[in-house]
């Protein structure tokens, strides 16, 4: 399946232009029409993403995520592993953060462990939210992100929930 | 996210003035504008061949056979979005290459989709009930087939990489579905109808 994975672009590409094909499309000028409006994009976004990597690298250089695991760790003791809350806490903010988590912890306990298969789905099954809202609202210049941002939080806070009760119920 | 990012920026000075590590502010700088360059280009080289495909894609009517195929969901997900609105077919398309495990190519088109539902909504400054939709539908990340975690597992010698798949596609449905629930019950309670 995952060998078939890979088919799938070159696939969409070929229906696309066989299309255009038969319907004797100008394709050139419609690819050059649609990719300009790449530019116009990425332009407005730029300086948006800079900010936010820029907040995240900061907090992360203070090792804030690691005393505050350590702290909660303590409070939800038992429900959930202690060894993941630094991927949940980190798992909104910075998509490259959490991937090194998780490669962490598949090096300290391994990927087929209690904790490794919590840590793949939590890893698997939610994203980047801060990200998200930031591409998204920053490429048409919105600039009210409460509410994406309060309802994106929380969905994720009821997909790690989601992830930690599923990995219990089907793994042991 | 104003005050997110200043509470981020806030502590992370504090942390570097208590450290006394103030030295490593100008390349964390630096490394943050590297940082971005590089994402920023992957993101750009999706864009570049998405839209263009898509435009001709859109062109040669696929979009609106896709839009055919799935207007039942497309419909419940984003109520005001019109059939004859062209967001559509970006939503159907986004959609479908997110299921695909495309993720990818999927934002481009999900911009794409965000830009054309702004302008349907006056470019209004509070986002729409759909494009709040469309949002949490993307930071959900439901994939019929999880690639990006298999790698990583697979990567890290796991003896059964695919074994957590059904739990994947389980945990994402059921945050999908809330997090879906949450944008109507919200939107129901703050802004009437809209």
């Amino acid at each position: 399946m995952a060998a078939l994975g890979e088919y799938i672009l070159p696939i969409i590409i070929l229906l696309i232009t066989a299309t255009a094909f038969v319907k004797r499309l100008p394709a050139i000028d419609l690819f050059i029409e649609g990719a300009t409006e790449a530019i116009k994009c990425m332009s407005m976004l730029f300086i948006r993403l800079l900010a936010l990597v820029f907040s995240v690298k900061l907090l992360l250089n203070a090792h804030i995520f690691h005393v505050l695991s350590d702290k909660i760790a303590m409070i939800g003791k038992g429900a959930i592993p202690a060894e993941l809350w630094p991927l949940i806490l980190l798992r909104p903010v910075s998509g490259a953060a959490s991937l090194a988590v998780t490669e962490e912890i598949y090096q300290l306990y391994g990927p087929d462990t209690a904790v490794g298969l919590m840590a793949s789905v939590i890893q698997g099954s939610t994203d980047t939210t801060l990200y998200i809202v930031t591409v998204y609202f920053g490429a048409i210049g919105i600039k009210r992100t409460k509410e994406a941002l309060s309802i994106g939080l929380a969905a994720d806070f009821i997909g790690i929930i989601t992830a930690v009760l599923v990995a219990k119920w089907f793994f042991f | 996210m104003s005050m997110i990012w200043l509470s981020f920026v806030f502590t992370g000075m504090l942390s570097l003035i208590i450290t006394s590590n103030a030295s490593v502010i100008v390349p964390l700088m630096i490394e943050s504008v590297e940082d971005t360059v590089v994402i920023s280009f992957h993101l750009l080289v999706m864009m570049v061949f998405w839209l263009g495909f898509m435009k001709i894609a859109e062109s040669a009517g696929l979009l609106a056979a896709l839009t055919y195929m799935l207007r039942r969901p497309l419909k419940w997900l984003f109520p005001e979005v019109t059939p004859e609105n062209p967001a559509y077919g970006y939503l159907a398309s986004n959609i479908t290459f997110n299921l695909l495990g495309l993720g990818n190519a999927a934002t481009p088109l999900g911009l794409k989709a965000m830009q054309l539902m702004h302008a349907f909504n006056g470019n209004n400054e509070r986002p729409s009930k759909s494009m709040l939709t469309l949002i949490v539908l993307n930071t959900s990340s439901l994939a019929l087939y999880p690639t990006s975690i298999i790698a990583l597992r697979t990567a890290a010698h796991s003896s059964m990489p695919s074994r957590i798949i059904v739990a994947v596609i389980l945990t994402s449905a059921i945050t999908t579905i809330v997090a879906v629930g949450f944008v109507k019950i919200y939107t129901k309670s703050h802004c009437g109808d809209r």
